[in-house]
């Protein structure tokens, strides 16, 4: 139980907390699409082996 | 009992192209019959990709696509916006037989060639070294041909909601090689009639009288402070999953003047959610959605009534509201027989749907339907090789421990000791829903399971629920409706004497996102479920995709990754028959 309570926290700080900054970064350019400026940054993807 | 050999000894002696990405029988099948039937050389791969929001592409080899990918999967963030060529070239290599390229219409800082040029120079060289062409359709024509042309329908009515898109303004407009500004107009829902190959678009409404998609951002943004795309996804979900706790009624008239034109006050609804009680937000929540359903029935009642058609297909992001998609069973019951939404309807599926035009409208390559056996598969993301696991369970080593079990040790887990067990094989699913290859199970007869789930894995708000996948022959003995919810987009109702038989399954207006499971669909899954059955008497199992708040996982080492970080007890890689425990 301790654990399941301390585990949630964490993830809970850890993941949300930028969360309001983030997603005041989203922007509404677009004239119909709540576009986020963010691209892709090309960085290089990894795919493992795949089955052929 | 399909004969690989067989299929590839006639593929041979026809010069066919042989696919490497074999998915379930019912891709297999429908490649046979579309081979045979039309003799297609190799030379006819299609790609097409959307550089948008949704970033993905497709292969699409002789009418079927074999190859769908999300950009988000392997970037690890939701909705990702990005360069899908760049993409492309990353993680796919076999270009030699591709004849054409397509994406839709794209005005975004100047469109992809603007954005991005040297991938776009080096597409173009392709097409223009293997003798092809590149093409741009639109948005919703796109939205349309991936929802008919993915349905087993020979006719259907069509319609297309979402937040917008361009479309080419005439229906035929001169060519699809280039457009101008003039030539194109932002929309947001479009109706069409398709019969056989052809869809025929009956109507095209501006995006400035009707677009509901970008209210609900707005509200979901504004009013209730959520996530509306990249990097935490849309979460229109939990607005919906709070409606049906909600007075719909309450606050309809605000949101009927202004949910078709963002005319919303949202102050007055941001303050009464700051101030207000949990109720006050359900409240809200059900007047946008119940505004939603009405303004929507408004808008495509006249066609049903004037077409009175059978088949219904919808697509478009709006169509991800499957509790809307359940209420067009009600509305036009004894008219409409089946609805269709195509696995990816938001805009992730584009790039299917730009190969699917090209390969059946008259004007490009005019081949004939597919027939699926018995849906359209959805397992189009990479199957990843045995080696690839082993290599990440030999990493993790100090972590975890694992052993060969078969299915049965699996399913007998499943019904004790509150156990939430992750399931990884096969191609990962296309689009928002796990389907049993990327997704975590559980007992849905556990009442307190909806809770465990939660505190184990995914910290979703204590209201939201987790959905049914279920044998489809027993849908008629549990549901109200006899439905086909292959890609668990419609919500309706359990009977009222089996709820209390599968109580983490059902919302609690006595509703759930089923997803009606088939052998030619899924056979492992299929089996899967039916062992459950045999053993406890329910053909139903709890399934939710295998992510915390992330893009559902994609390989073996993002399978490893997620487990490790949340308290789920097992996960199965059920290609090879390994189990995984955490030491």
């Amino acid at each position: 139980m301790i654990k399941n309570i301390v585990f949630h926290l964490k993830n809970i700080f850890s993941k949300n907390k930028n969360f309001e900054e983030k997603m005041k970064k989203i922007n509404k350019k677009d004239p119909f699409v709540y576009w986020s400026e963010e691209d892709w940054d090309k960085k290089p993807i990894k795919v493992p082996k795949r089955k052929k | 009992m399909f004969d690989e050999a067989k299929y590839k000894s006639k593929l041979n002696s026809q010069e066919f192209y042989i696919d490497n990405n074999m998915k379930n029988a019912a891709h297999q099948k429908a490649m046979e019959d579309n081979y045979i039937s039309k003799n297609i050389k190799k030379e006819n791969k299609i790609i097409g990709f959307h550089s948008g929001h949704d970033c993905s592409y497709c292969i699409f080899e002789n009418g079927i696509p074999t190859i769908h990918n999300e950009l988000e999967r392997f970037s690890r963030k939701k909705e990702h916006l990005g360069d899908a060529l760049e993409f492309l070239f990353q993680s796919y290599d076999e270009y030699d037989d591709v004849k054409y390229f397509s994406q839709v219409i794209d005005n975004w800082k100047g469109g992809f060639v603007e954005r991005y040029p040297d991938t776009a120079n080096k597409m173009f060289n392709i097409a223009k070294n293997n003798k092809g062409n590149f093409y741009y359709f639109g948005h919703h024509q796109t939205h349309a041909a991936n929802a008919f042309y993915s349905s087993n329908f020979d006719d259907a009515l069509i319609i297309t909601i979402d937040a917008g898109g361009w479309d080419f303004k005439e229906k035929n407009p001169k060519t699809y090689h280039e457009y101008s500004s003039k030539d194109v107009m932002a929309t947001t829902f479009t109706v069409s009639l398709g019969k056989g190959t052809k869809i025929d678009r009956l109507h095209i409404k501006d995006i400035n009288e009707f677009n509901i998609g970008a209210t609900w951002n707005k509200c979901l943004e504004d009013i209730f402070g959520l996530s509306t795309g990249y990097p935490y996804g849309n979460q229109a979900g939990t607005v919906m999953a709070m409606a049906c706790m909600g007075d719909g009624n309450k606050y309809l008239e605000d949101f009927k003047k202004g949910i078709h034109n963002k005319n919303i006050n949202i102050n007055k609804y941001k303050q009464i959610i700051e101030k207000g009680t949990e109720q006050d937000k359900f409240d809200i929540a059900a007047a946008i959605q119940k505004a939603s359903e009405e303004k929507i029935k408004e808008q495509i009642d006249s066609y049903i009534k004037q077409y009175k058609p059978k088949n219904l297909c919808l697509a478009g992001g709006v169509s991800l509201n499957s509790v809307l998609i359940g209420k067009l069973y009600e509305w036009y019951d004894g008219v409409v027989e089946n609805i269709y939404v195509p696995p990816v309807p938001y805009d992730a599926g584009l790039s299917i749907g730009v190969c699917q035009i090209l390969w059946h409208d008259e004007k490009f390559m005019n081949q004939p339907r597919v027939k699926w056996n018995d849906n359209s598969p959805t397992y189009l993301g990479y199957t990843y090789h045995k080696d690839s696991i082993i290599e990440e369970l030999e990493k993790n080593k100090s972590k975890i421990s694992f052993k060969k079990v078969d299915d049965d040790y699996v399913v007998n887990l499943l019904t004790k000791d509150d156990n939430v067990i992750s399931v990884f094989g096969g191609g990962s699913e296309s689009g928002r829903r796990a389907l049993g290859n990327r997704s975590i199970l559980a007992d849905p007869r556990n009442p307190k399971m909806k809770e465990i789930i939660n505190d184990k894995v995914k910290h979703r708000q204590w209201f939201r629920p987790f959905a049914p996948s279920i044998l489809k022959e027993d849908v008629k003995d549990w549901f109200e409706y006899d439905i086909d919810s292959p890609y668990m987009t419609a919500v309706i109702k359990f009977k009222e004497e089996v709820r209390e038989k599968v109580p983490a399954v059902v919302h609690f207006d006595g509703s759930a996102r089923l997803q009606t499971v088939t052998k030619n669909d899924n056979e492992w899954y299929y089996n899967f479920i039916n062992k459950f059955k045999q053993k406890t008497g329910v053909p139903i199992i709890l399934n939710t995709s295998f992510n915390d708040r992330e893009p559902i996982v994609e390989t073996p080492e993002h399978a490893i990754n997620c487990f490790l970080g949340t308290n789920i007890d097992y996960l199965y890689f059920r290609d090879v028959n390994i189990l995984v425990k955490r030491i």
